[in-house]
């Protein structure tokens, strides 16, 4: 076996960066996009697989000078994918294979994987050495470094080396490139954010606002972190921040599923903590749960909506880590009026929800109806009551006098004279009230206009830009909380399958060969026939409790007892496959509503004998949600 | 049928004395009436159309004063805004109602369908409603309307033309039945209105003999009321208004083609209540309050007023006070021929009836009259025997009890304290 690649390609030993062709094979969103983002600003062209199937794919029809290879991959590994990827394909032009992993003595432990990569960096690994590495990959100054692992005993023995000490090695590979100026650049970056990064999270890895995620992106030392696979745990802001200053935090891999602990008590219930509102005594205590609690809820985050670049998927991966129901809280300091208590800002939320309610992966229910100007939107309003003709608030309330003798009635003002009431009419003092008059209403004087009425209009005055309105024509937004709905909480659990909008790609392309033949083949009887049939996806979502309670071999044995159970059932008409997440099967003569009428006949059918309650979820698909 | 044959034999051998005096009642108490008005309707110019500029050159405005009228006062503005003159400025005043009406107003007034809304807690009477409406409305025009009322189309526009006529200080509108349909005797009442009303009025403006410019629906000129103040306290205001205006010298209009329709009292006992309040308020305004019209020696005597004065007391009072003395002595003398001479009777008013409300018909524009005249027999016995008991109790009444004192139109802390 062989990986003898830069050898085979014509180097330009002058330059220092050349660009190169690079394919990231790595599930972590995170590390996904910021090696991307690092690597791309260094001039390469970067392509990234989320699993080892599609880096195989792609290896195999586009030519890459670097392979970067999470070990560790669903689906096929990445010792796996090189070895098929050497048997399918000529020993010329191919790349050089990097492996990183978490486990390095996994690694070690399995002689096929050592001899497929030319190096192997362990995570989290000093970025400056991959750069390094690769640089000196460009030059030729590598064939020390890479070339023994042609031979394959050269590669597995530096891997100790850089295992025990990741960030030690780094001038080892030496040469010139070492000493270019980005490097002391980036060395002077890291003295700061060391001495600007609070300390007292010793057993956490804490992202902190704004030193590591400032307005300017991520420093270079998050980036080192992050692009050598390094996990964060937590965000912690420092200083007093909006949601967006946080805005990065949604964009860049699945950071925004990490706890907010805000120092500042500035974000208030748009953090996941608030430091200064909790004791001090607690804090770490506390701090700690939601650490953990958060992990394990990312953990069952299911890695498409992870990977998903779509904002509103990732609003409800936001929610359903957090547990929490999407709430407005009322608050002077917005123009809207309330914040919602996740971090982004709630134009941003608003913007989202509808689709999501459409969906129906979020529910909302009604908390309030805000007045809003029509000029700016804003809800920072003076409610005044106003003269009906000419708007001013300047008025006067005053008594209608009824004077019984002669029936004049009129305003207050037309009687007095002096201390005195006398009737503007037949001009008698007016002495006793109930008997020569009363006071039957009050009449509202504008002291601008003079107009007057029994009642006075309502307007808003907008504090924010001074645009008046009418009460009556005044624009209403009403402001609800949202929940995720039993739909959304398997959305974020089980991926797209959920939602019909991206069925049709999953299906086909996540369907083993043989079923998608079957599938068309009962799709041709259905349309020349009209034979029913129906797919059913067999999803667990709560795979991920059952597997901590049981342990993975008798779930894996009952999902097999399952299907068995299922097979003996449904008997011919019935076609199943394993998958990894899901279970499928393809059932002939039978029309989705038939098997979703009975639903829980086939989950008892599933489920006897079994030793665990599987919980699963059958999500069915007749032949018009499969073909539209 | 022998006694009819015998009856009418009887009659035809009278002589024509005894003919006349079987016959008297009808012809001192109908036939001048009705032939006076008939004669002066057709003989007085029908009134000038102007262009409907002319309708503007004054500013109108509508007041409405209502108790507990939230059902019917959107109706009724609505058919302003319909106006091909629409009014320059609404006031609305809610009288203590209890129904909920200021909410309707609070509504109109923020849709912009009124101009000025005012409410009390406490009722005070249709007069005090009147003034705090006219001490509000800032047109020179006040076109006072009942809120059950709607209107022609061409309603506001006609109304205010006499105005042009700077002596004019008020006009009155013609009021017709609306709910003719519902009933015989709302039917009664639509064809007494066309006659009293349309033709009564416009025969009484040819020698300057309109009295009331009545509280239903009728026009204002704002200083012509201010001059007088105004409703005084107590019922019948709209004829207390209208007299005095007089008394101080205005003209009083009428415009035939100016109509405004109104619901009537469709029950016998909902019509004896309201003309037993219509009676007993005029019976006490002009013998009353307004009696120094009968004094030659009264600084303030008119002949002009004495002239209605005698019309009412000879055709509204003694006509009703006679009729049950008539009828006794025709029993009396004639035994059961009475019935006969009775009916005879009945077939002359029919006859003198028939042309006048033709007459009325002819005059009145918009009103859908010809409907009505199967009930023209039915109407002169309406007319001459059943209002005329009715007028005679009411006048019985506010002689002897003063009735027009607890009248429930006008509220009990009013009553105390008015002197008339």
């Amino acid at each position: 076996m062989s990986v003898n690649s830069h050898s085979s390609r014509p180097d330009s030993p002058g330059r220092q960066t050349q660009t190169k062709r690079i394919l990231i094979t790595e599930d972590s969103p995170v590390t996904q996009d910021i090696l991307k983002l690092v690597l791309s600003t260094k001039g390469h062209e970067v392509h990234i697989a989320h699993d080892g199937k599609a880096a195989l794919k792609m290896l195999l029809e586009e030519p890459f000078d670097l392979a970067l290879m999470d070990y560790h991959l669903p689906g096929l590994s990445g010792a796996e994918v090189v070895a098929r990827f050497l048997d399918e394909h000529a020993t010329d032009n191919q790349p050089v294979f990097i492996a990183m992993t978490a486990d390095p003595d996994g690694f070690h432990a399995d002689g096929n994987v050592r001899d497929a990569f030319v190096r192997v960096f362990a995570k989290p690994f000093d970025f400056d050495e991959l750069l390094d590495f690769m640089e000196t990959l460009g030059t030729g100054a590598a064939a020390d470094g890479a070339r023994p692992a042609g031979q394959g005993r050269g590669g597995r023995a530096r891997v100790p080396d850089r295992t025990d000490a990741p960030k030690a090695g780094a001038p080892a590979t030496g040469g010139p490139a070492q000493q270019n100026g980005d490097a002391e650049a980036t060395e002077a970056h890291r003295v700061v954010s060391l001495r600007a990064r609070p300390l007292g999270y010793a057993d956490n890895s804490p992202l902190f606002w704004p030193q590591d995620i400032g307005p300017a992106g991520f420093s270079m030392d998050a980036r080192r972190h992050m692009a050598t696979g390094g996990d964060y745990d937590m965000v912690v802001v420092t200083e007093p921040a909006t949601a967006s200053d946080l805005g990065h935090l949604w964009t860049v891999g699945d950071l925004y599923l990490l706890p907010i602990i805000d120092e500042t008590g500035h974000l208030g219930h748009k953090a996941d903590v608030c430091l200064p509102k909790i004791p001090r005594g607690s804090a770490e205590r506390i701090v700690q749960d939601v650490v953990r609690e958060f992990a394990e809820a990312r953990a069952s985050v299911h890695l498409e909506i992870r990977q998903s670049s779509e904002p509103a998927d990732k609003l409800l991966a936001g929610l359903y880590v957090r547990a929490r129901k999407l709430l407005p809280e009322f608050t002077g300091a917005s123009p809207l009026g309330f914040s919602y208590n996740i971090a982004l800002e709630e134009s941003e939320v608003t913007g989202l929800t509808g689709r999501l309610i459409t969906d129906g992966l979020l529910e909302k229910s009604f908390v309030d109806r805000l007045h809003g100007c029509p000029a700016c939107s804003s809800v920072r309003l003076n409610v005044r009551e106003e003269c009906f003709e000419c708007r001013s608030p300047h008025l006067e309330e005053t008594a209608i006098i009824h004077h019984f003798k002669c029936a004049y009635q009129g305003p207050l003002h037309d009687f007095k004279q002096g201390s005195d009431l006398v009737c503007p009419k037949c001009a008698r003092e007016l002495r006793h009230f109930g008997v020569d008059y009363d006071k039957p209403g009050t009449v509202v004087t504008c002291l601008d206009c003079g107009a007057t009425s029994s009642d006075t209009a309502v307007g808003f005055k907008c504090l924010d830009c001074g645009a008046h309105t009418d009460g009556d024509v005044i624009a209403t937004h009403d402001v609800f909380s949202h929940a995720l709905t039993e739909k959304g909480r398997a959305f974020v659990e089980e991926g797209f399958i959920v939602t019909g909008a991206v069925q049709s790609q999953l299906k086909f392309a996540d369907l083993p060969l043989d079923l998608v033949i079957a599938l068309n083949k009962a799709a041709r009887s259905y349309t020349e026939a009209a034979r029913p049939f129906c797919l059913v996806a067999v999803g667990y979502p709560q795979r991920r409790l059952q597997l901590s309670e049981h342990g993975p071999r008798l779930v894996e044995l009952s999902r097999k007892q399952l299907a068995e159970n299922l097979r003996n059932y449904f008997g011919e008409a019935v076609i199943i496959h394993q998958g990894t997440d899901f279970d499928y099967l393809l059932i002939d003569r039978m029309s989705a509503e038939n098997f979703q009428a009975n639903v829980e006949t086939y989950d008892e059918v599933a489920q006897s004998s079994l030793k665990i309650d599987l919980a699963p979820r059958f999500s069915v698909f007749g032949p018009s949600e499969l073909f539209g | 049928m022998t006694g009819l044959g015998d009856a009418l034999s009887y009659i035809t051998a009278q002589s024509f004395d005894s003919l006349m005096v079987l016959t008297a009642v009808v012809i001192v108490f109908e036939v001048p009436r009705y032939f006076g008005l008939f004669l002066l309707a057709i003989l007085s110019p029908r009134p000038p159309k102007r262009p409907l500029e002319a309708a503007f050159r004054h500013k109108v405005s509508v007041i409405l004063a209502g108790h507990n009228e939230r059902d019917s006062v959107r109706r009724c503005i609505a058919s302003m805004r319909e106006q091909s003159r629409p009014p320059d400025e609404i006031v609305v005043f809610s009288d203590g109602s209890t129904d909920g009406m200021e909410k309707v107003l609070r509504e109109l007034l923020e849709a912009g369908e009124i101009d000025r809304a005012l409410w009390s807690d406490l009722r005070g009477g249709k007069s005090a409603g009147f003034n705090i409406c006219q001490r509000m409305a800032t047109g020179d025009i006040l076109i006072n309307i009942d809120c059950d009322c709607s209107l022609d189309r061409d309603a506001f526009r006609r109304i205010v033309e006499p105005f042009e006529d700077p002596a004019v200080g008020s006009v009155a509108g013609n009021i017709q039945v609306r709910n003719a349909a519902s009933g015989l005797i709302a039917t009664m009442q639509a064809i007494e209105y066309m006659i009293t009303i349309a033709l009564g009025k416009q025969g009484a403006l040819a020698i300057d003999q309109v009295i009331c410019s009545s509280g239903g629906y009728s026009a204002f000129r704002k200083t012509a009321l201010d001059s007088v103040g105004g409703c005084d306290a107590g019922g019948g205001e709209d004829l207390d208004v209208t007299m005095r205006l007089r008394a101080r010298g205005w003209k009083i209009g009428f415009r035939i083609d100016s109509v405004c329709y109104t619901d009537v009292p469709d029950t016998f006992a909902g019509l004896v209540r309201q003309r037993f309040r219509w009676e007993r308020d005029a019976v006490r305004l002009r013998f009353r309050k307004h009696r120094f019209n009968l004094n030659p020696f009264h600084p303030r005597f008119k002949l002009n007023e004495v002239l209605h004065h005698l019309e009412y007391l000879i055709f509204n009072i003694l006509a009703a006070a006679i009729m049950p003395f008539y009828i006794i002595w025709l029993f009396a003398t004639y035994g059961a021929f009475a019935f006969v001479i009775l009916l005879g009777l009945q077939v002359v008013l029919v006859l003198i009836d028939f042309p006048v409300f033709l007459l009325a018909a002819w005059l009145t524009p918009h009103v859908k009259a010809f409907r009505l005249i199967p009930y023209m027999f039915g109407f002169s016995v309406f007319n001459g025997f059943v209002m005329r008991f009715i007028r005679l109790a009411a006048y019985i009444d506010e002689w002897v009890f003063h009735s027009s004192f607890q009248d429930s139109y006008v509220p009990q802390k009013v009553h105390d304290i008015r002197s008339n």
